[in-house]
């Protein structure tokens, strides 16, 4: 008798390891991934048109989803501005005209500095986990690894800029390999590839991100990721206005 | 032959004065009314042309390819010395002015407005629309009426200064015309000094590098801007840079164009690159022209001249599509009412021919039974007649010529809200006459066209000649 219960247990636990987790777990560890509960990262982004390209550099301080901070550090032009998340506002600051600028929610689909990197996507405003709805649609190869296809619908009242996004995540080390982001008729917008997968302070993460707008042709934001501090210890102050004016 | 038949017609024509003056002066009045209906309206198109063209537009313009149609910072052209010496090859070019011009948001204090940023060569722009003489030298704002309330101007006096909303003035004779309009002639004479003195305010136009700007006086009083403040400007620049700076207003301008009075600001061309890292890039050369009737070979030379795949050369024709409607359906209105005219008048004609022909009926029954052949008859009243068409036709023109010349050198002066609108346009509000050979020939033409018209009656008239019956007549 007690054999046939632990038998029976041992392949319930063992069709439990193999019943797929649900969408939600999936997007959950893969944005764990990259996130961390804060980070410090210094990033490089080159805007790639038909006629030209420019690069511009940046250090961002993420803590959670409720606060962000980004630096502009290079080209001189640009360098000084800096753009800031706290809960639900915006802001940016420009040290040439000494103005800070709060940035209405309907920019934040918008290029962030001209790039097609979204005013979204730098300060993370929206949160892949917690602004929607998560469904496993099927399996799929991209670059040669297995991926989860998963589709994300917004929720109700949710800050979310896109209509739906369709996001492949690999199977083995939940990377955000592709994602494809559509308006609410449902048209392509843009498509994110990540690659170049390179051991980043404590784990391992793609570090090379390619937005390319589906609308141009020939257009693209490349954005690399050069260095990042997972998991580091930032207090709350940080993430304010006058920090905005002093940050180096 | 020839000769005795000009006798004969010459003879026939003095024979009776009082007709031959009615005939050679319906002629005459309908070449007179004509000319002088023609003369206004070529001086009007050529003022509107001028006006707008000369003064902003340009005869013609050089872009980078494709720009006209795009109208974004993408499309800049560099104007290095290659490009600058190609262009100096050019005769008919009489002058030229760079600008660069773009969009960016402006504020000061808490207010924030989106404004045309007006890149120019501070020197080229005024020669060619008078900028520095649209800037504004007194300005009348609740402080100033204050203080003018103190001093002892009664409050109707400013309460209707205030209500006209005509505070601004360019100079003390706009002043005056200006308030004279507003609150009467012996009031102005009264108060002018004392609303001078204390509504003066500093004002200086760009210098060449200046790294201030001019604000239209309707912008300004949105920004509450005085001569002075700093205004910001933030925008986008070129190839994605962001567009940042702080510019000190140098003077204050009034566009007479409301909308663009309440949008424009111009910098000087270097400052203007600076902002939006555009190095030695302009959005657009203005070209003006000695001789304007040689328009199309010129853009042509240019064209040959420039390298096609980078730039494009054009005139102000395919710029402003709408100036060339308006002034267009004009000209097509403007002869349509001078072809009403002629049929009137020709018709005055016809009938003074007319009844010169019945008159004569027996006249010519007598010379066709005396023998005359009615081909030589007719011949006799076709010289006639147009020996009477040409006497008609010079006097008209000696007649007209002294009242368009006077109209010509003393253009009429629009006044009130007629004047203001042709100001919105940029356009002069004068009625001015113009001064061509080219219109006096055509006319001319057209009423000799018109009087062979008439003159077909009397001849079939005498063709047809029924000699027993004209005799018995």
């Amino acid at each position: 008798m007690t054999q046939k219960l632990t038998s029976l247990l041992f392949s319930l636990l063992w069709i439990s390891g193999l019943f797929p987790q649900n969408a939600t777990e999936i997007v959950k560890k893969a944005d764990e991934k990259v996130k961390g509960n804060s980070s410090i990262a210094e990033m490089t982004m080159k805007v790639v048109r038909p006629t030209w390209e420019r690069t511009i550099s940046f250090k961002s301080w993420g803590k959670g989803s409720d606060y962000s901070l980004a630096l502009v550090t290079g080209p001189a032009k640009e360098k000084g501005q800096t753009f800031l998340k706290r809960k639900n506002e915006l802001w940016s600051w420009n040290p040439t005209i000494g103005r800070m600028i709060k940035l209405p929610p309907s920019m934040l689909s918008q290029g962030w500095m001209g790039s097609d990197y979204s005013n979204d996507d730098i300060l993370k405003e929206s949160s892949i986990i917690v602004d929607y709805n998560h469904a496993l649609i099927g399996s799929e190869k991209i670059a040669g690894k297995d991926c989860y296809k998963i589709k994300l619908t917004p929720k109700e009242n949710a800050a979310v800029v896109w209509g739906s996004v369709i996001k492949w995540i690999s199977k083995d080390q939940y990377f955000q390999l592709k994602t494809e982001y559509f308006d609410e008729d449902g048209e392509l917008v843009r498509t994110e590839i990540a690659s170049d997968i390179k051991k980043m302070d404590d784990r391992e993460i793609p570090t090379k991100i390619e937005f390319i707008p589906e609308d141009n042709k020939g257009n693209k934001t490349i954005v690399i990721l050069d260095e990042v501090q997972f998991n580091v210890s930032i207090s709350d102050d940080f993430f304010s206005q006058q920090n905005m004016k002093k940050v180096r | 032959m020839k000769f005795i038949n000009l006798d004969l017609a010459w003879r026939n024509i003095w024979r009776n004065k009082r007709r031959t003056l009615i005939t050679a002066a319906s002629i005459l009045f309908a070449v007179f009314f004509a000319l002088i209906m023609r003369a206004y309206q070529l001086g009007v198109y050529k003022n509107m042309t001028d006006s707008v063209v000369q003064t902003y537009l340009g005869f013609i313009q050089i872009h980078a390819k494709d720009y006209w149609k795009e109208k974004t910072l993408d499309y800049l052209f560099e104007a290095n010395n290659d490009f600058l010496r190609k262009v100096a090859f050019v005769k008919n070019i009489s002058m030229t002015a760079p600008r660069f011009e773009s969009f960016a948001l402006a504020s000061a204090g808490l207010k924030t407005k989106g404004t045309i940023v007006a890149g120019i060569d501070p020197f080229k722009e005024n020669s060619m629309s008078g900028l520095s003489k649209k800037l504004i030298r007194y300005k009348m704002n609740d402080s100033v009426e204050t203080e003018l309330l103190k001093s002892g101007v009664p409050k109707d006096i400013i309460a209707a200064i205030n209500e006209s909303r005509v505070k601004s003035f360019t100079s003390q004779e706009d002043a005056e015309k200006k308030l004279t309009k507003f609150i009467g002639k012996e009031n102005t004479v009264r108060f002018l000094k004392l609303i001078l003195s204390k509504s003066k305010i500093n004002h200086a136009y760009l210098t060449e590098h200046d790294n201030g700007v001019l604000v239209g006086d309707r912008l300004s009083d949105f920004l509450n801007l005085s001569v002075g403040d700093s205004l910001v400007l933030l925008g986008q620049g070129y190839h994605g840079a962001s567009a940042a700076g702080v510019y000190p207003v140098r003077g204050i301008v009034k566009i007479p164009n409301p909308e663009l009075d309440n949008q424009v600001l111009y910098m000087s061309v270097t400052q203007c690159q600076k902002l939006f890292s555009a190095p030695n890039m302009l959005t657009s050369l203005v070209v003006n022209l000695h001789d304007p009737e040689k328009l199309d070979e010129t853009k042509s030379e240019m064209k040959r001249i420039l390298d096609h795949g980078q730039y494009e050369v054009m005139t102000w024709r395919e710029m402003d599509k709408e100036l060339v409607q308006q002034i267009d359906s004009d000209n097509y209105s403007g002869l349509i009412m001078l072809w009403i005219l002629y049929i009137i008048v020709g018709f005055g004609v016809f009938g003074t021919v007319l009844m010169m022909t019945t008159e004569r009926k027996k006249e010519f029954g007598v010379m066709v039974a005396l023998g005359m052949q009615k081909y030589k008859l007719g011949y006799v009243v076709f010289i006639e007649l147009v020996i009477l068409s040409f006497l008609g036709i010079i006097s008209g023109i000696i007649l007209s010529l002294p009242i368009i010349r006077y109209f010509v050198v003393n253009p009429i002066q629009l006044t009130g809200s007629m004047a203001d609108m042709m100001n919105q346009y940029g356009i002069e509000p004068i009625l001015p006459f113009a001064w061509q050979f080219d219109y006096f020939l055509a006319q001319s033409a057209s009423v000799l066209v018109i009087i062979s018209i008439a003159i077909i009656y009397p001849l079939l008239k005498v063709f047809n000649l029924d000699t027993m019956k004209s005799l018995r007549g």
